[in-house]
């Protein structure tokens, strides 16, 4: 059996050609994050780089952030209220300087109050009350808990009692800077990458057997036949996370390389647009699962590749099927955040909509399967799960198919 | 070069393929529809008289008219009591105001520079003129008849027959290159003619001599063309992107020789560049076929966004450059060359016979080939069906919209600050029927009623989005009835985008949702002054009224609509019949109340009066 994998990784993916795409598509990738970082950040108002604002704005950032990083200490919240409060006061009335001004951080007084208020005093303010505000969130879960308890509403009571899960004893005690973090797992052209590097792996794996021939020799063998689809099963799983866990190390580093990534241990909520989230993983954790989660997606979309790819006649229809996948997944998909029922139903079972866990996870998104309270992340997670088990099941079914011809014709 | 055509065509069923393809873009262009607006689709007549009147060169003659015409609509006087047909010719204009809102704007847009910016219905020119994504069927069929043509005799062993012969050595790869490129013409103007056949048959391409600047899209464009030359222009571009992209994937298979490498590695090549710079106008000083396949892109001016600058103030900013027509020349050229260079490789792959001799030494392809590279990366800089009658008791009358709402003894309102929903019953404290504590932020709840046993309510979110919600008034589940917000949110991966055309903005800015109410099977959505008929379970939505008089008013019992239309007239829409009847009757402040209409009569002394509903 791993005779068989070792030659079906060799004849499949361990060629020449692949890895010089590979090659490509990773030289691709770092450069899309160069080019990202220096000049694709223009319209990126919360990640600041030194591209995309002046030096003395970006300077003027990274000393507040140097200064006020790490565990949250009531001195540093007093004293960042207090700067703002003293800027504030200065642009006030409005009569304030507009000229150039060597005083100042960022050389401007409207500079100073803008950036510190945006950027430092309105994260440490969302920080700093986070707990308060979801402890007031919680007690309003508990009241909706009673509440819908009372008028015996099942699907009401269960969510608000997640929430109360998820959402209880919930506090950020450090500061840091976390939106570089935000635009990780936000990044999603690596995926775009990857997919092209599945899609030139997988879409020969049957049909190239079958077109010269090499698919009766296999299956004449008795190894060969015994063990021909789970064989190619592993071999794409092996494939496919080589390529997902590849792109996750190295958008990984690329980010810390461009960004410095700090404050890894914090929780997922630190940021402020995770703030509803379900999860209560560190953002490091939470890249982990993401890539997981691609993993997971990537298979399931390899699996329906290769199925197709059995059933075509040649290498084109193959490729236009596979192609007729990807169009219909993504589709479906871009119903993930859809509040329908059905809508949201329909994007669960693509399994491209594993790969916008951030999306996914975001926010708080829910799931009314025929009347049963899901967390919507949870069930997509599940149902792809089922869905490898299933095309699993498929290939160990054609096995069992192929040994019972075999017996049946030797017992004759 | 007949039995290539042949061979293609028809053993490797290249018609049926080719077949195929032009159906799915016939469904795909019906689907996307042209460019146009909501309000601009249900006074189209009005739209249409507006533009036979004041299409074409901006005169005096035409500016006192339109200038009279806005200071007509803006002062109607309703108070004309004695004149019934004055009184009618104020409502006839008042019923058109909102769509000469958006004659208007054109009016100022082309009083700017009267030589060059014409009036006219650029509906069909915007779809044409003002998008630029790409054929993406296009590049799929291209891909898949290149696979053919050439990847089948290398992966069947032909190729070492055809090499022996002299015919097949020195013939066939210049002939397939040519059949390639014609292949390739041929399905971008078949793909571009059932664009251009299918806008010119809906909202028609009127006009054509007139200036490109007659489109705000091309405001600043330096081309003083006419929009049927902008047309042709765009064609060229395409075209001469179609023969670059053939010329390029002739190489590329000639390269790889396998069709599955081919064919991802060629999507990879046509995809990659327009999601790496997405929106951008990199991509068009770039020397790939893609940049003129889009084509479009090289006629469009500056566009702008705006960011903060140092002194921290909200500054425009140029996010994309206009392409100069010297840019454009030297791009042309440079491209040109490049596709030379193309078909000399791709010769020298098929049978070592380039056109330059020198090439066929590996070190000096290894050189050309790096030499490409970089001159590539240096060149960079330069339908819902009527049901029987709904015969519950259910009445709603939009002149008690915001009244609170009584329901089985307990009262329902929407709170003053617009945030929730309060219900009391009698002898117990208020409770608050909204508590979604997630999404509590997200708009404004505009009105609320009471259907069977449920609550629905309105809420307009900041982007001007409305969403309909139920409350089941018994265990208080909340759910979504309909949205006007897009639900499917994929772009993939930055390779769908919108390019809002004129009609698109001008309608966007005067559209306002003012109220609704359910029954059984639809939900009825009030935007400005029509009313949308929505299938409460397949969500397809149609106008059913688009005549609601000034203050929209109207009432709903029993699957009716009454209500009061631009000209004064009380009317009754039947939705078992589908169909609308006028009363001849001119009132105001209309109410359904115990099986009577109460109205005020507006022709004899302003009397209330009360009609019996008989419907």
């Amino acid at each position: 059996m791993r005779r068989l994998i070792y030659f079906e990784m060799r004849k499949n993916f361990l060629k020449k050609n692949i890895f010089l795409v590979v090659l490509c598509v990773v030289l691709i990738n770092i450069l899309n994050w160069e080019w990202s970082f220096y000049y694709g950040m223009e319209n990126e108002t919360s990640l600041l780089t030194p591209y995309n604002v002046s030096s003395s704005c970006y300077q003027y950032y990274k000393e507040m952030h140097e200064k006020f990083d790490g565990y949250i200490t009531i001195g540093k919240v007093k004293e960042i209220n207090n700067r703002y409060e003293e800027l504030y006061a200065e642009i006030e009335d409005g009569t304030y300087s507009r000229e150039f001004s060597k005083d100042t951080a960022t050389g401007y007084i409207f500079g100073d109050y803008y950036f510190f208020g945006n950027y430092i005093y309105s994260s440490m303010r969302y920080a700093a009350t986070y707990a308060e505000e979801m402890g007031e969130k919680v007690k309003e879960i508990e009241d909706n808990i009673k509440f819908y308890e009372k008028v015996g509403n099942e699907y009401d009571t269960e969510k608000n009692k997640y929430l109360k899960q998820v959402y209880s004893n919930r506090k950020i005690t450090s500061f840091y800077e976390n939106t570089d973090w935000e635009y990780l797992f936000h990044y999603q052209f690596s995926d775009l990458l990857s997919l092209f590097v599945i899609l030139l792996g997988v879409i020969p794996i049957y049909c190239n057997e079958k077109s010269n021939g090499m698919y009766c020799v296999l299956l004449s063998n008795r190894e060969g036949r015994k063990n021909y689809y789970i064989g190619k099963f592993i071999a794409i799983l092996i494939f496919v996370s080589f390529v997902t866990i590849l792109f996750g190390i190295i958008n990984f580093f690329m980010a810390d390389m461009l960004f410095s990534l700090q404050g890894g241990e914090q929780p997922l909520y630190s940021i402020q647009k995770y703030q509803y989230t379900p999860l209560n993983c560190s953002l490091l954790s939470f890249y982990i699962q993401l890539v997981g989660m691609k993993l997971l997606g990537y298979v399931v979309i390899a699996y329906l590749m290769g199925f197709i790819s059995q059933k075509a006649k040649g290498i084109v229809s193959s490729y236009l099927g596979s192609v007729g996948i990807i169009i219909a997944g993504l589709f479906l998909s871009g119903f993930y955040q859809s509040e329908f029922s059905l809508f949201s139903f329909l994007s669960v079972l693509s399994p491209f909509t594993m790969l916008k866990g951030n999306g996914l996870y975001g926010q708080f998104l829910e799931l009314n399967f025929a009347g049963i309270f899901l967390e919507r992340g949870t069930a997509c997670i599940i149902f792809q799960l089922f869905l490898l088990a299933g095309l699993f099941s498929i290939c160990i079914i054609k096995t069992c198919k192929l040994r019972l011809k075999r017996t049946i014709k030797s017992e004759v | 070069m007949y039995h290539e055509a042949k061979k293609l065509l028809i053993q490797q069923r290249g018609f049926l393929m080719i077949s195929v393809f032009l159906l799915i873009q016939i469904f795909v262009v019906c689907i996307k529809g042209y460019d146009s607006h909501f309000t601009i689709d249900i006074y189209e007549k009005e739209y249409e008289q507006y533009m036979d009147l004041y299409s074409g060169y901006l005169t005096e003659e035409k500016m006192r008219e339109i200038e009279q015409e806005y200071y007509d609509i803006h002062h109607l006087d309703f108070n004309i009591k004695n004149n019934d047909e004055d009184y009618i010719k104020q409502l006839n204009k008042a019923e058109k105001k909102d769509i000469f809102t958006i004659i208007y704007a054109r009016y100022k847009y082309a009083k700017e520079n009267p030589s060059e910016h014409y009036m006219l219905d650029s509906r069909g020119w915007e779809t044409l003129l003002c998008h630029d994504t790409e054929e993406y069927i296009f590049i799929i069929s291209l891909l898949v008849l290149t696979a053919l043509l050439f990847c089948t005799e290398y992966e069947s062993g032909m190729d070492y027959i055809l090499l022996t012969s002299r015919n097949g050595k020195y013939k066939t790869g210049r002939y397939k290159i040519l059949m390639n490129v014609l292949l390739a013409i041929l399905l971008m103007l078949l793909y571009e003619g059932i664009k251009y056949l299918y806008i010119r048959n809906t909202v028609g391409l009127p006009h054509g001599s007139y200036p490109l600047k007659s489109i705000q899209f091309f405001e600043n464009t330096s081309y003083h063309i006419s929009l049927n030359k902008a047309y042709i222009l765009i064609l060229c571009f395409r075209v001469f992107g179609a023969v670059y992209f053939s010329m390029f994937l002739s190489m590329l298979a000639l390269l790889l020789k396998k069709k599955v490498g081919f064919l991802v590695v060629g999507s990879a090549g046509a995809i990659l560049p327009s999601a790496i710079f997405s929106g951008k106008d990199t991509l068009y000083h770039l020397p790939i076929p893609i940049a003129y396949l889009k084509g479009s892109g090289f006629l469009w001016e500056n566009k702008y966004s705006y960011r903060y600058n140092e002194e921290i103030e909200n500054v425009k900013y140029c996010s994309f450059h206009s392409i100069s027509q010297q840019e454009l020349i030297v791009l042309i050229m440079v491209n040109i060359l490049l596709m030379i260079i193309l078909y000399g490789i791709s010769m020298k792959l098929y049978s070592k016979d380039g056109l330059l001799r020198w090439i066929q030494k590996k070190k000096v392809q290894k050189k050309l080939l790096l030499i490409f590279v970089f001159f590539s990366l240096s060149s960079s800089i330069g339908c819902s069906t009527n049901r029987g009658k709904v015969n519950d008791d259910f009445i709603y009358n939009s002149n008690q919209k915001f009244d609170p709402i009584y329901y089985n003894g307990a009262k329902i309102w929407v709170m003053e600050d617009a945030s929730s929903i309060m219900m009391q019953k009698e002898d117990e404290e208020e409770i608050s029927l909204t508590r979604d504590i997630i999404n509590e932020n997200n708009g404004m709840i505009y009105s609320a009623c009471v259907y069977g046993n449920s609550c629905y309510f309105m809420v307009i979110s900041e982007e001007n989005d409305s969403s309909i919600y139920k409350i089941s008034l018994k265990d208080y589940h909340q759910e979504l009835l309909y949205t006007t917000k897009e639900q499917n949110t994929e772009d993939y991966f930055g390779l769908k985008q919108e390019q809002i055309g004129d009609s698109e903005w001008y309608a966007d800015v005067i559209c306002e949702y003012t109220g609704f109410f359910v029954n059984s099977h639809y939900i009825y959505l009030v935007k400005n002054r029509s009313i949308l008929q929505i299938n409460r379970r397949w969500k397809t939505s149609k106008i059913i009224l688009n005549d609601l008089g000034e203050n929209i008013e109207f009432s709903y019992s029993k699957g009716n609509i009454y209500y009061v239309n631009m000209n004064g007239n009380i009317c009754v829409f039947q939705e078992s019949k589908n169909k609308t009847e006028s009363w001849e009757v001119y009132g105001k402040d209309i109410l359904v109340q115990e099986g009577y209409l109460l109205y005020t009569d507006l022709k004899n002394g302003h009397k209330e009066k009360r009609k019996e509903i008989i419907y």
